[in-house]
């Protein structure tokens, strides 16, 4: 910083930036300002200069966290109330439901008709197959030039995020 | 009491997981994009959906000939594939989407492996993993200015080098449109 | 359930305070809202080890200390990011590029060159600038915060005001 400093020694330097910042005791805040009004023309031009500094920082917002975050989060709540469920007649109950509806479902599978197609539906169905992986494998092909020319000049030694691993070992090879 | 409560857990889940062998909108791997009808105006719509018992098929008739194709069609169990073309009257509709389903994806936890935007195309791909390294599912959208919108997702036990080997071997350079079912 | 409501105050309190703090130091939205949902997990689990009136200081420590260790593993990586979004890369970097009408003067530093200013400060005055101007945590709890003493918190806000100052005279007269 290229002001005239030969007349400001760091200890009015130090208040100046406190009076700026607006956290100067009232003792200090006025000694600068009777500088800055009167005998020191410096004074006041750095501390107008830091002003509108402090100005700018403290109009800075705060990032707002994405909701993604906050929705990913799982709260597991303890439930400790596990005697009712240990009693005898809800145990039996349990089981009978449960091989009821096992046998509900066998006879439901046993029940189902298995799909039937044609060839030219099956052939159809190859083609669409080889040309969904061909759109993954450009899309694939694009991303990889990208991270290679803008991302990942060198190889990684050891890649922390899941997602870097993946990247580095499938679309670059690492 | 604890064989009967392990004999319990286990039936129940025996019986869970027969229950819901086809339904694959339970897989962890599977994810809706909604109502995407909205976009399928004009001639520039193709929409490809296999499910679990066509994929086996095409994997059984596949296994002589392209037996790599067989063998990760076997492990799928759904393929899913919108595409539409984009002007200026739906582009922002169809950013506004993806923006939205970027929200939704990383909300159900999958992980945003790449997301790309500028210039002429914005790219976002998705992986759905179980345990350390196991993929069940793979989402890709992608938006081409003035060109197309593209909405993938396969579900099923995924290798992503094996997609990419195997989607390089039929990029055909010719290809323009997939044929609607 | 006392907890749960405890809980849910505290997080729509310092949920935007945790994640502005880690995309100052982190440097990346990714790895910013990595930490902060390890916080709020971390939050979660330790509820009731703490007294309320001393959540914030253990909420931005624990932040802090997170961050430190997310910039201690990816050293290497500090400059890459999966999000390849050109736009905003541009709006940091390209300021003065002639983008935008505004003369280029001390008086019109924009918002985001300020802030680009600040995230090239050094991590310990980056850590007190941060917590003191943007996020208005006091000398005593950015002192608990950081486990440092309070005259170290008011050294470094003065070094960083100086910093910053230096760093943003230099940008206007370059302009």
């Amino acid at each position: 910083m290229q002001h005239k400093r030969e007349n400001i020694d760091e200890r009015i330097l130090e208040k100046i930036i406190s009076v700026a910042y607006n956290d100067a005791g009232l003792l200090d805040k006025i000694k600068i300002h009777l500088l800055a009004g009167g005998k020191n023309p410096d004074v006041k031009k750095i501390l107008e200069e830091y002003k509108r500094t402090a100005i700018k920082i403290k109009n800075i917002p705060l990032d707002e966290c994405p909701d993604s975050v906050i929705e990913s989060l799982r709260i597991q709540t303890r439930n400790e109330n596990k005697s009712l469920f240990l009693k005898p007649a809800y145990i039996f109950a349990i089981i009978t439901f449960i091989i009821s509806t096992i046998i509900v479902v066998t006879l439901n599978q046993n029940n189902e008709e298995k799909p039937h197609y044609t060839k030219a539906e099956i052939e159809l169905a190859e083609k669409q197959v080889k040309e969904s992986l061909a759109i993954v494998n450009n899309v694939f092909k694009r991303t990889e030039t990208l991270i290679q020319e803008e991302i990942f000049p060198k190889r990684i030694g050891k890649p922390i995020h899941k997602s870097l691993s993946i990247i580095n070992e499938v679309l670059i090879g690492g | 009491m604890k064989h009967t409560i392990i004999s319990i857990i286990f039936i129940m889940l025996l019986s869970v997981c027969t229950y819901a062998q086809d339904d694959y909108s339970k897989e962890p791997g599977y994810f809706d994009f909604g109502d995407l009808s909205v976009f399928e105006k004009g001639d520039g719509v193709t929409e490809v959906f296999l499910e679990s018992n066509i994929l086996q098929m095409v994997s059984a008739v596949t296994e002589d000939e392209e037996p790599e194709l067989s063998a990760m069609l076997n492990g799928l169990k759904l393929v899913k594939v919108n595409v539409f073309e984009v002007s200026d009257k739906n582009e922002k509709g169809i950013t506004s989407k993806i923006d939205d389903l970027d929200k939704k994806l990383v909300s159900q936890k999958w992980d945003r492996i790449v997301r790309s935007r500028g210039g002429d195309e914005n790219v976002n791909v998705y992986i759905k993993t179980s345990g350390k390294t196991d993929i069940q599912g793979l989402v890709v959208t992608t938006l081409g200015k003035n060109d197309e919108a593209v909405f993938v997702n396969i579900v099923g036990s995924i290798d992503l080098k094996k997609i990419g080997k195997l989607g390089a071997k039929f990029d055909i350079p010719s290809l323009d449109k997939i044929d609607k079912q | 359930m006392l907890e749960a409501i405890s809980y849910k105050v505290l997080v729509d309190r310092y949920k935007n305070k945790i994640f502005s703090y880690a995309l100052y130091m982190v440097k990346n939205r990714m790895d910013a809202e990595d930490v902060a949902q390890e916080v709020l997990i971390r939050l979660w689990n330790n509820m009731g080890k703490f007294r309320l009136p001393a959540a914030g200081s253990w909420i931005m420590r624990t932040t802090h200390n997170l961050c430190i260790d997310y910039l201690r593993r990816n050293q290497v990586m500090q400059q890459r990011s999966i999000f390849i979004d050109e736009e905003s890369e541009e709006r940091i970097i390209d300021t003065d590029k002639g983008n935008r009408p505004e003369i280029k003067t001390q008086q019109n530093i924009t918002l985001d060159r300020i802030k680009a200013a600040v995230q090239k400060l050094p991590e310990n005055l980056k850590s007190v600038f941060v917590l003191y101007e943007i996020e208005g945590f006091k000398y005593r709890e950015i002192s608990t915060t950081l486990e440092i003493p309070i005259n170290s918190v008011k050294v470094y806000l003065l070094r960083a005001r100086k910093k910053l100052q230096e760093d943003l005279k230099e940008y206007a007269t370059q302009a």
